[in-house]
Formats: structure tokens, sequence, C-alpha cells
């Protein structure tokens, strides 16, 4: 972690989709590689991030904030914490991750991806489809072809009831 | 934002459109179950193409315990280093089978024998590491350097130790390493990482756990 020499916290403001400003501590943002390196090389104090929408940025943050009070004696707690984190709509999980990705937060992405894979293990082909509203675009043949060949992948109870 | 009220099926939105074939890799890369990553296999185009790219890894790793299973998989032209060993098949069963053992009971981190140059004997010991030992060492830091990040204690990499690598499209490499506990000060520890480069040069640590 970088220490400021001057004992004083250095300030960041990171600009939402919407426009919505956050103000926090620069040490915080450091677990973002993609921060990191905008905040050490061009010294900047404000960081728009159109792309990422103000809700998603808001549990990122909390993120950020939980990870860095992370102590021994509160390590179950931390663990509740992200498990509850990812308990969300698909909807929103994918933001989450997407937007981690883009910030390069590389634990909380290793997270994200598990939680989205585990909302993929165990279900059948149309279950996956039906969850992500994935809409086939094999031909006919093809996708008549797959069920002969696998199908046991398309049996199984649908089980589309993950959010 | 809130999610819109209604979903209706007329106009399905696919979930996966905004997220880059890295990220999609990614999240294949976690699911490593073969059966999960043959369902995505059939799902749509895009999946089919990006499942062999992830799912590649996740069948060959559980070869071993597949041939280990069914002997009447085993083959000459898979499993001999050279066909004028034939003669010698009973004596490659022996070695096969407690290679895959060791392979399944360490998950490929401790191998103590090798076929020989064979299809089927792609868990290789890398005994003069030493060769690559700078590129072995900035992935075992890289590993480290993530695993603190959500770890209490703080690790150093001090010395690789042993290393065997996946033999596949790209090399995944099996390290047992020492590492200092920055944080007790306490004797060297052993670490074990699982991790390769990826297509652009990009570390990729698929396991990195302290060995119990």
């Amino acid at each position: 972690m970088a220490s400021s020499t001057t004992g004083e916290k250095k300030i960041l403001t990171l600009k939402g989709g919407d426009n919505e400003e956050f103000i926090l501590e620069e040490s915080l943002v450091l677990q973002s590689e993609l921060l990191k390196n905008m905040v050490k090389e061009e010294r900047v104090s404000s960081i728009p991030l159109p792309s990422i929408k103000s809700k998603t940025l808001v549990k990122i943050i909390e993120y950020l904030k939980k990870h860095a009070e992370l102590t021994p004696s509160n390590k179950e707690e931390f663990k509740n914490f992200e498990k509850e984190f990812v308990n969300v709509v698909l909807e929103e999980l994918l933001d989450i991750t997407v937007a981690v990705n883009y910030l390069k937060i590389n634990g909380l992405l290793e997270f994200c991806c598990q939680a989205v894979a585990d909302r993929i293990k165990d279900k059948s082909v149309e279950a996956v489809r039906k969850i992500f509203r994935i809409e086939s675009d094999f031909t006919p043949e093809e996708e008549s072809e797959f069920r002969k060949e696998t199908p046991e992948a398309f049996e199984g109870d649908l089980d589309d009831t993950t959010n | 934002m809130l999610p819109k009220p209604n979903l209706s099926m007329s106009s399905p939105i696919d979930c996966f459109e905004r997220l880059p074939d890295s990220l999609v890799l990614r999240i294949f890369d976690t699911i490593g179950d073969a059966k999960a990553l043959g369902i995505c296999c059939v799902v749509c185009t895009r999946f089919r193409s990006l499942v062999p790219e992830a799912g590649f890894f996740v069948w060959q790793r559980e070869l071993p315990r597949k041939y280990l299973d069914h002997e009447d998989l085993w083959n000459d032209d898979d499993f001999l280093p050279d066909p004028f060993f034939k003669e010698y098949r009973d004596e490659f069963r022996k070695i096969y089978s407690r290679y895959f053992r060791q392979i399944i009971q360490s998950h490929g981190f401790d191998i103590d024998v090798y076929p020989g140059n064979a299809k089927a004997a792609f868990y290789v010991p890398y005994l003069d590491f030493e060769r690559e030992v700078d590129m072995l060492m900035e992935l075992a830091t890289y590993a480290i350097e993530e695993f603190n990040k959500t770890s209490v204690y703080k690790y150093k990499v001090i010395k690789i130790e042993t290393v065997n690598f996946m033999l596949s499209r790209y090399r995944e490499f099996f390290m047992t390493v020492k590492v200092e506990n920055l944080t007790l000060r306490t004797p060297w520890a052993t670490f074990r990482i699982r991790a390769r480069k990826g297509f652009h040069g990009e570390k990729i640590v698929s396991f990195c756990r302290p060995k119990v």
C-alpha cells in the first residue's frame, strides 16, 4: 500500500455513468489495477467511469471498503459479506462482473466469475438459455443433431430458479 | 436502475452479449466441470466456439482418472513412447498405473515416475526447469501477490522446489514453492501453484494454496 508521506489522506473522485460523484480515499482504489495506474502515472484526482452505472459503482466501493478493513479477526464476517455481495439478481451480478473486469480488481473478479459459473452449473441447456436469455442460433438441423448426440444435456429438470 | 418489470419473451436480450470473450472464457475456466461445459457447447454458437478453449484443460485434467478406471481405453499408439516397446506393454501398464494414481492423489503436483514421451503421458516432470526459472518465478510471484490480496498473512516466494507441466496447446505449470510468511516471520511454508501464460502473455492462475 502506498503510504502518503504528508500523513494526509489523498482524496479521489470517481464519476459514475450517470454523472453521480463518489468521493473516497485514494488508498481504497489501489486494489484496482486500472485506477492504480491512472492515479500513479497521471496523478489525476477525478476519474470518469462512464461505462459503469452508479448503482454498480456503489456496490464495488462497498466491497473495497470492506476489503480494506479485513483483519484476522473478521475473516469470517468478510466471507459472509462476499457471499451476500454476489447474491443479487443476474443482471446486477453481470453488471458488477463486467465493471470489475474493466477495473481489474483481480480477487473480486475471481469471486464474481465463480458466482456466474455457479449459475451455469447443474443446469440443462434450456435452463441456461432461459436464465441468460440466450436464443439458440444453431440451425434446426444442428439443434436436432445435438439432441441426438447428447440427449442428457437437454434432459433433467428445467431448474431456472436462479434469479 | 431498476430491472425492466416485464421481461417479455419476444425481445430476449442476451445477457452474455456485453461480456467480452476473455471474460466468458474466464467464467468457463471457473466452471471446471466437463459435464457443465458440454452443456455450454450446445447453448449457442458463441459458447460453442469458446468452450474448447477452456474445456480442453478440464477434459484433459479428468483423463488420468478415466484411464485408471478404464484400462480398456489404453492403446499402444497413445501409451507407448516407441512402437518397438510393444513387448514391454505390461511393464508400461504398471508404470502408468502408478503415474496416473500419483497425478490424481497429488493433483498433478507430485510425480516420481514418468512413462516417457507418449501421448497419454501429458503430465511431465520438469526436471531442468532452471532453464525457464525467470518465467516461472514471475508466474509464482504473481500468484502469491494475488493470493496476498485476500489473505490476512502476506507471503513472498523464496524459491521454486519442483515443477511439473501439463502438455497441451500451452503448458500449464504445477509448481511447489517455498514462501516466507512476512506477517508472522515463521519458518518457510510450502505453496502449490497451478498457473500458465495466456494467449497474450497474460498470467492465469488457476490454483494457489498452502500445501496441507
